[in-house]
């Protein structure tokens, strides 16, 4: 190190890589390390996305596949739901995207601690191939159900409480170091490497998202990390943190007086705030996207930033009530749904601030933009169905049953897909330099749109019905009528169908890859600091020699009396504008 | 607060800029930055050994509750707190562990050590290269001590018998200390990193982030341990 008085105009910490390998491979990069997280994550996305499939099929064609053993459904839904949560969207929306944006929405050469983050893609990957090699291993995966709750998860009986749920906790403690040096960087790179003039209240709403949600994974996963180790000890050495006096095949086993609920606890006061992680990064981009394709300032942006920290702080507060049902203490019960009741209303604050947006906006219906509107209504499906669980009275009756299937998937699975899906259509010509193919993208919004409501409308009344999650089949029961299986039917078709139509989205990338069509830099004429490098796709330190400099917030938008309809973040006040002077 | 004068802006209403907006205005600092990256890092970790002791006084059950002392039974009243709103059911099967004596020497060997960093602090301060390199070893070296120690207390109990699966104290106990020690490991790499640049005859400058990030970070991993060991002493 030498003494320099700014790094920022300094790009010597930069590391240039040589060779192809140091470039793509072992690359420092965070433009490249956000590929490769986004390849890794979609591509164990896939296969989570072929086990859903497959639990439909057996839903309902029961027996039909035959190697969808009792076992192997529970093996399923477990590796669906685990990779679909942790290993899809959080690693996609964080470490892809929080990686790629960050640096160039806020005026940076790159992260602040380049080998970190490289560090964290690799050690990311190694969790993902554990958590595939639990597949190959004696007993296959676990089947414990994505909560893992003990002591059914490492007792005989349960699909994989030998190897697949060793396999599975290694993985997830694998995956959190990971996310630890990545999100380190993704603050401290946002608190400390902003370009001259980005101040916090001037960052995109994006930023925002990915920032908090960050934090909150910085905070919560650590809970996950200890469940993981002390119900690895449980399992493989016999200590007895989580696990009671116990008898197992008619033998007691040699635990007592450990306390699943006690595990409960820390995994939901990790699992709520994983809500949190993948909504909040889905906030900040939607805002976002709607604000560039309405042509209008984000409604409330003060507000809007404000919402996403209380949101943030609260969703702390609320964990038990995924636990109505543990037999807790009643008050403990009135306390969490209040508190969760009270999250509903910065909630509810954001999604009238995009509808105001909206509101008499230049609505460009444009890709990105379609999927943004199918997020505000598949946002506000899933949380007007949560109000409904967060009261203790109507989620007794409810709990585990399909109701609660088709909220969380509304809620956390197709929102922040919509969003994700959105998000990659609005930054691909960025970050490829080519344009996708219209007709091809709004036939992928529209199955996907009308095919996620065919598929988790249903399930409400499914779950009114009691039918309940995470069963095999159902056999003989009274309780049943002959609809349900009408319905299961009709959702494995639509299902089937939204699975397949992602192969025209695969198809539209991957072709737009080589053969679109050359993209504007600015393709949507949107104002934030991505568009505005001087290449496209943005080269290694994404700015050329100097930093950008930025005079005003990320949203001036259709701006009386301008020459455009947008006024980039780094064009200094005009004459009519007042200048900030002190 | 600057944070609040921040998030309270208008910046639809603010063009332009002042020389003090944003750290950017005047690049990114180096040491900042590292103090920064530290301080989220202390904040995971805080989280992570707050709830083991949540953990830990919740998996306490009864112990201590004997309704014949009422001082036993005031000394339970964390846990019957905690455990009465969170539905956990009284286990009776604690016993608590035995401390070995070697831990008080490991404790006064871990303050030494934060003692060596803060003197390396201050012989950066007044730019004593020659000083520096004596309290930065030291400081490393004191902390290695302070591992074999309590490798050595894992070593006298397994020898006695006492392992994690034998009661829920001794298994806290391995937990605790595993964990800990981790962290005095890592650390112990910036240490290294940090102490060969001195031997190298390094600059002040170039080794101040370092010398001073890793002597807050000490002195954190000694605030944890001395928690975690008054917590293993009252139960
Ligand atoms: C086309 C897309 C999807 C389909 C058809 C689908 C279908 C299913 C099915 C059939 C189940 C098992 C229900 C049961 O037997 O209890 C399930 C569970 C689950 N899914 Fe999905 N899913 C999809 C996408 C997603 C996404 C994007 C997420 C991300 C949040 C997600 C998260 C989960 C979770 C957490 C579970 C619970 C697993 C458990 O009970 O342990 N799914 N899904
Ligand atoms: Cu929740």
């Amino acid at each position: 190190m030498t003494t320099y008085t700014t790094i920022a105009e300094d790009t010597r910490p930069l590391h240039h890589p040589k060779t192809w390998i140091g470039k793509y491979v072992w690359s420092q990069d965070h433009k490249v390390i956000a590929i490769q997280y986004s390849l890794t994550a979609v591509g164990v996305g896939l296969v989570a996305l072929v086990l859903s499939g497959l639990m439909r099929m057996q839903l309902a064609f029961p027996g039909m596949l035959e190697f969808i053993t009792p076992d192997a459904y529970y093996q399923f839904v477990t590796m669906h739901g685990m990779i679909m949560v942790i290993y899809l969207l959080t690693a996609l929306l964080l470490g892809g995207f929080g990686n790629y944006m960050i640096p160039l929405m806020i005026g940076a050469r790159d992260m602040v601690f380049p080998f970190v983050n490289m560090l964290s893609y690799w050690v990311y990957l190694l969790s993902v191939i554990v958590l595939m090699a639990s597949f190959f291993v004696p007993g296959g995966p676990t089947g414990a159900g994505w909560t893992l709750y003990p002591p059914q998860a490492i007792t005989e009986g349960t699909p994989g409480a030998g190897w697949g749920i060793i396999m599975m906790l290694t993985s997830l403690a694998i995956f959190i170091v990971a996310f630890t040096m990545g999100g380190l960087n993704y603050v401290t790179t946002v608190l400390q490497a902003r370009t001259k003039g980005m101040t916090l209240m001037r960052m995109p709403c994006t930023i925002w998202g990915i920032f908090v949600a960050t934090i909150l994974g910085l905070l919560a996963f650590p809970a996950l990390f200890v469940a993981a180790i002390m119900m690895t000890l449980d399992n493989t050495i016999g200590t007895s943190f989580f696990m009671p006096a116990i008898i197992s095949n008619n033998v007691a086993l040699d635990h007592s007086g450990g306390s699943p609920i006690l595990f409960q606890h820390l995994f939901w006061f990790f699992g709520h705030p994983e809500v949190y992680i993948v909504a909040l990064p889905a906030f900040g981009i939607v805002s976002d996207l709607i604000a560039t394709h309405a042509r209008k300032n984000i409604f409330g942006y003060r507000m809007m930033v404000w919402a996403i920290i209380i949101i943030g702080a609260l969703s702390f507060i609320v964990w038990a009530h995924h636990m109505y049902v543990s037999g807790m203490n009643p008050y403990f019960g009135f306390f969490f749904a209040t508190s969760t009741l009270i999250i509903a209303v910065p909630t509810a604050i954001k999604v009238y601030n995009w509808v105001l947006t909206l509101w008499r906006g230049d609505i460009h219906l444009r890709v990105p933009m379609l999927f943004a509107i199918g997020f505000i209504f598949t946002f506000i499906h899933g949380g007007l169905t949560g109000l409904f669980l967060g009261n203790v009275s109507v989620d007794v009756p409810l709990s585990d049953t399909y109701f609660v299937i088709g909220h969380f998937h509304m809620v956390m699975g197709v929102s922040p897909i919509m969003v994700v899906f959105g998000a990659i259509y609005h930054w691909y010509p960025k970050i490829t330099g080519r344009m996708w193919d219209t007709m091809l993208g709004q036939a992928h919004f529209w199955i996907t749109f009308l095919g996620v409501y065919a598929i988790y409308l249903p399930m409400h009344y499914l779950g009114f019905l009691g039918v309940p999650r995470r069963y095999y089949e159902m056999g003989e029961t009274a309780f049943v009528p002959e609809s349900v299986h009408l319905a299961n039917v009709g959702i494995t078709i639509a299902a089937l169908t939204v699975g397949a139509a992602q192969l025209i989205f695969f198809y539209n990338l991957i072709y737009s890859y080589f053969k679109g069509r050359k993209a504007d830099p600015n393709p949507w004429g949107a104002t934030s600091l991505e568009w505005l490098t001087p290449d496209t796709p943005p080269a290694h330190g994404n700015w050329g020699p100097d930093l950008p400099k930025v005079y005003r917030w990320a949203y001036d938008y259709s701006v009386p009396g301008a020459a455009q309809d947008f006024i980039p973040q780094t064009t200094p006040p005009g004459p009519d504008e007042t200048p900030h002077d002190h | 607060m600057k944070l609040l004068r921040e998030l309270t802006k208008k910046p639809w209403l603010e063009k332009g800029f002042d020389s003090d907006d944003g750290p950017g205005a005047d690049g990114i600092r180096g040491p900042a930055v590292a103090a920064t990256g530290m301080w989220f890092y202390v904040g995971v970790a805080s989280v992570m050994f707050s709830l083991i002791i949540a953990a830990y006084v919740l998996r306490l059950g009864n112990y201590g509750a004997d309704p014949a002392s009422a001082a036993a039974a005031k000394a339970s009243l964390a846990w019957w707190t905690l455990a009465a709103i969170c539905g956990i059911p009284p286990a009776d099967d604690w016993a608590p562990m035995a401390e070995p004596f070697l831990l008080w020497i490991n404790t006064g060997v871990l303050i030494l050590s934060s003692i060596a960093w803060q003197r390396a602090r201050g012989d950066l301060r007044s730019g004593r290269m020659d000083k520096l390199r004596i309290t930065l070893t030291a400081g490393g070296l004191l902390a290695l001590v302070f591992l074999a120690g309590q490798l050595t207390v894992w070593r006298t109990l397994m020898a006695s018998g006492q392992f994690a699966p034998d009661g829920p104290a001794l298994a806290f106990f391995y937990l605790i200390t595993a964990l800990h020690g981790l962290h005095m490991l890592g650390g112990l790499f910036f240490w290294g990193r940090t102490t060969a640049m001195v031997l190298n005859g390094a600059e002040p400058a170039e080794v101040a982030t370092g010398v001073n990030v890793c002597a807050i970070y000490w002195h954190y991993l000694l605030i944890v341990w001395v928690v975690m060991f008054g917590l293993l002493l009252i139960t």
